[in-house]
């Protein structure tokens, strides 16, 4: 299956199809309209033309720092991205989009990425964005003892590596052949800032993006105006748009209800419920490879014996994880980050639940009995409560859960190291991004401690590839691999929600829960 | 009486000394940790050693105390770890925020509840000091995240007579001030009211039988004189100290409150600065609302002290 198909459904058979439908193309129009939302999509307004004017508001969970080299934050990502710009932005769909890039082309077999820059970009300081300014970007996050926040997600690029063959090319020397590497363009920390960018972001916001940060208050939110210089003339839209941080998603879900704000960045399917009812909300949804790894140690008891995991994935009643826990907001896992939203076909059968396999395998394993164990899970959205599925569920093959929910700074300080563990993963343009960080024998986050030389060589592989065929072959045979081992179980790959007002026009959902606003409106 | 002043003032400093030191020690053992929380999950191992190195944290907690107490008397309150920002302005801020909520809060409070008192302690077992009392105890057992929430829903979502945030726009007048915080005022109101009505209830019960009161009224005095000038003065006494206790909760224990009704004020300030392990912004925060907190007590004793002459004359004035 390569794309989620925006399908021919029968209309009104399944909610959340028809939700997802529309929010491929636009909120609020396609509902209903008898318009293929793939049409939609192609013209940008869905046939109306955009209206300038207007404030936006925007309502942000909690965000620390917004110094674009540290956060992490869903929040500072959102106020930065309004301010600062990528050299290509992924669209939902995965097709990417030329930004501050006009092209780009592999050379030596994907060793080598050439950018071609877009000329007379102006900075909002007035001085031009050139190669010099990548490079400089783009070395800050991979020097050796620097606070960056991507350096571990750019392991194969060098400072030296990254170079100007003129004022609007750059040269990225990698250390192995990256075939999806304009993806990694896009990481979250990669925007472009000026060369001389002293790390003081909150005072000095200078990015070449569609607003400018005219007010920065920590924990409250920030206030950007529109870039009247912007390269992308008439874009954007907006006047002006006010991002406030929340503490929690309940006052988020207040004040939209309560018209206090247009727009909500990401909201959990539990938090989220009372919108679903509510005439002037709608709710963007779109497919994401978000998704939550039940981790196993695959290095010492009860989880080294790759039967004792493969029991626990065949304990696992999925369809009803997505049922309970997200209303259906969800798709199917199969014990590999492979989500059907990537442009690769996997082919790999479902696996479903089968109490009597799991305890044949327990029995081998000998551990007929089952076993009593902690399992560790961060305090965020749904995962308390699908930790207590999890707990009735296992226990019907007498593995018994004994729960230890931390706060999330808690567990985050010790999750690669507990024996059995819940962790929410966010989702990225490839999933090389997350196999190449979660199960390569040496990545620093694999909280399975799980190791198979097989599969780093296909990784290595898959990671060099450009080809889209030959990619879904490997992909396969990773998902293969991962599915045959376990080293973590995946039950589902969460919907991004994104709840926005009637009125707004053009706010699409986003596979990584990215804020792109060059071209929303306000009906 | 001035020596007294004084000599709660020194004391006033003793415990801020003990108190900077006290929450200093805590970070250390508090779970977590700086780079890690502003890095994210993902962030490499190298990264998170580099910022902790660059922020100072690979060094021991005694010697970044000492030199955050010289930093204090030279005036300079540090910058936070997490939030791009300096300390001070910040905390202060927040603080006066935080201030204007507890104030209003409290003149909403404070006139409803001791009328309601007095009333009720007139005529206890009354039908008054009954609706009173069994309505304040069911608010005041009603956790101010489930009265905020009804109270956003209903005044904010259903009826829209009043904005679901409390933190009004800059150019707010006063009047809009106060819209945006009569809700967060009113779930403060709904929770102390009971406390403060059955403090002063019981203050009038017991004065009212005291011989004294007895007296005034067997040598002829009208009702409403003796309520005046004998038994309010005595009866309000114990209250006075539990404003006083309370008004510290109400400035630095505000989180659940600030939150839900968006109005970030010292409370959230230090949830989140002890969540990240901001150390220089959770001392420096928790300086502030100790200070507040001392001064509201010490302001409560003299209150206590002015109208108490027994304790006047106690203090050698």
């Amino acid at each position: 299956m390569i794309h989620r198909p925006h399908a021919v459904l029968p209309e009104a058979t399944d909610l959340r199809r028809r939700r997802l439908l529309q929010s491929l193309g636009l909120a609020g129009i396609a509902a209903g309209s008898g318009v293929w939302p793939g049409l939609l999509r192609a013209g940008e307004h869905g046939g109306q033309a955009a209206r300038r004017g207007g404030t936006l508001r925007v309502a942000l969970p909690m965000a620390d720092s917004i110094d674009p080299l540290q956060m992490s934050a869903g929040g500072s990502i959102a106020i930065v991205q309004q301010v600062a710009e990528y050299l290509v932005w992924a669209e939902d769909d995965l097709t990417l989009r030329p930004v501050l890039a006009t092209d780009w082309a592999p050379r030596n077999g994907g060793r080598t990425w050439i950018f071609r820059l877009r000329q007379g970009v102006r900075f909002h300081d007035g001085r031009e964005m050139t190669s010099a300014d990548v490079v400089a970007s783009f070395r800050r996050m991979v020097m050796p003892d620097s606070p960056s926040a991507a350096s571990a997600q750019l392991g194969f690029l060098r400072p030296d590596g990254v170079s100007a063959d003129d004022r609007y090319t750059v040269r990225f020397e990698l250390d192995r052949p990256i075939g999806a590497f304009p993806y990694y363009t896009h990481i979250y920390n990669a925007v472009i800032l000026p060369e001389d960018y002293a790390g003081d972001f909150a005072d000095s916001p200078i990015g070449t993006g569609p607003f400018r940060l005219v007010d920065y208050r920590p924990q409250e939110g920030a206030v950007v105006e529109r870039n009247p210089d912007y390269w992308d003339s008439p874009r954007p839209y907006l006047d002006r748009v006010e991002l406030s941080l929340y503490d929690g998603s309940q006052p988020q879900v207040l004040a939209m209800q309560g018209g206090a704000a247009d727009v909500m960045l990401g909201a959990g399917y539990i938090d989220a419920r009372p919108l679903f009812d509510d005439e002037d909300i709608e709710i963007v949804a779109a497919p994401t490879a978000r998704h939550r790894q039940l981790c196993m140690r695959a290095d010492q008891p009860p989880f080294e014996d790759v039967r004792v995991r493969r029991a626990v994935a065949l304990a696992v009643q999925r369809p009803a994880l997505i049922d309970t826990l997200l209303g259906g907001y969800a798709a199917l896992g199969n014990d590999h980050p492979v989500a059907d939203v990537y442009p690769l076909a996997v082919d790999l059968e479902q696996r479903e639940r089968d109490l009597a396999e799991a305890q044949r395998l327990l029995r081998e394993a000998g551990a007929p009995n089952g076993f009593p164990v902690d399992l560790y899970i961060g305090r965020v959205e749904e995962l308390p409560q699908y930790g207590q599925v999890l707990q009735q569920q296992l226990a019907e093959v007498g593995i018994r859960v004994n729960l230890q929910i931390e706060p999330l700074n808690v567990y985050y300080d010790h999750w690669t190291e507990v024996p059995f563990g819940l962790t929410d993963w966010v989702s990225r343009p490839t999933p090389d991004q997350i196999l190449s960080v979660a199960f390569r024998g040496d990545a620093e986050w694999n909280a399975a401690h799980w190791r198979n030389d097989d599969f780093d060589r296909i990784l290595e592989r898959f990671q060099a590839e450009p080809d889209a065929g030959r990619r879904s072959e490997l992909a396969t045979r990773l998902a293969g691999i991962l599915n045959e081992e376990v080293p973590a179980m995946i039950g589902y790959f969460n919907d991004g929600l994104r709840p926005v007002t009637r009125q707004v026009r053009d706010v699409t959902g986003n596979l990584s829960n990215y804020l792109d606003l060059t071209r929303a409106w306000l009906a | 009486m001035l020596r007294y002043t004084l000599r709660r003032l020194l004391l006033l400093g003793v415990t801020l000394a003990v108190a900077s030191v006290l929450i200093f020690l805590m970070t250390a053992v508090l779970p977590g940790n700086v780079g890690r929380i502003v890095l994210g999950p993902f962030a490499s191992a190298e990264a998170v050693a580099a910022l902790n190195a660059e922020l100072g944290l690979d060094r021991p907690v005694l010697v970044r105390y000492w030199e955050w107490v010289g930093g204090l008397l030279r005036g300079d309150w540090g910058r936070s770890l997490s939030l791009d920002t300096a300390v001070l302005p910040l905390a202060l801020e927040r603080l006066g925020r935080s201030l204007v909520l507890a104030g209003f809060a409290l003149v909403l409070l404070i006139p409803v509840a001791l009328a309601a008192g007095v009333l009720a302690g007139l005529r206890p077992g009354g039908v008054f000091d009954r609706c009173a009392s069994v309505i304040g105890l069911v608010l005041g057992a009603i956790p101010e995240f489930v009265t905020g929430v009804l109270l956003i829903v209903t005044f904010a979502v259903v009826l829209g007579w009043l904005p679901v945030q409390a933190l009004p726009p800059d150019d707010a007048g006063v009047i809009e001030w106060l819209q945006h915080l009569l809700m967060p005022a009113l779930s403060l109101v709904l929770l102390l009211f009971a406390y403060l009505f059955r403090m002063t209830r019981a203050g009038m019960i017991t004065e009212l039988g005291a011989a004294y009161t007895r007296t005034a009224v067997l040598k002829g005095l009208p009702m409403a004189v003796v309520i005046r000038r004998h038994v309010l003065r005595n009866a309000l006494l114990p209250t006075i100290t539990v404003i006083g206790a309370q008004l510290g909760w109400l400035v630095g224990g505000l989180v659940v409150v600030e939150s839900l009704f968006r109005y970030p004020g010292i409370g959230s300030l230090l949830q989140a600065a002890a969540a990240n392990k901001d150390i220089p912004l959770l001392a420096g925060a928790a300086l502030l609302v100790t200070l507040v907190f001392a001064s509201a007590n010490l302001l409560a004793d003299l209150v206590y002290a002015a109208l108490n002459p027994r304790v006047r004359h106690a203090l050698g004035d």
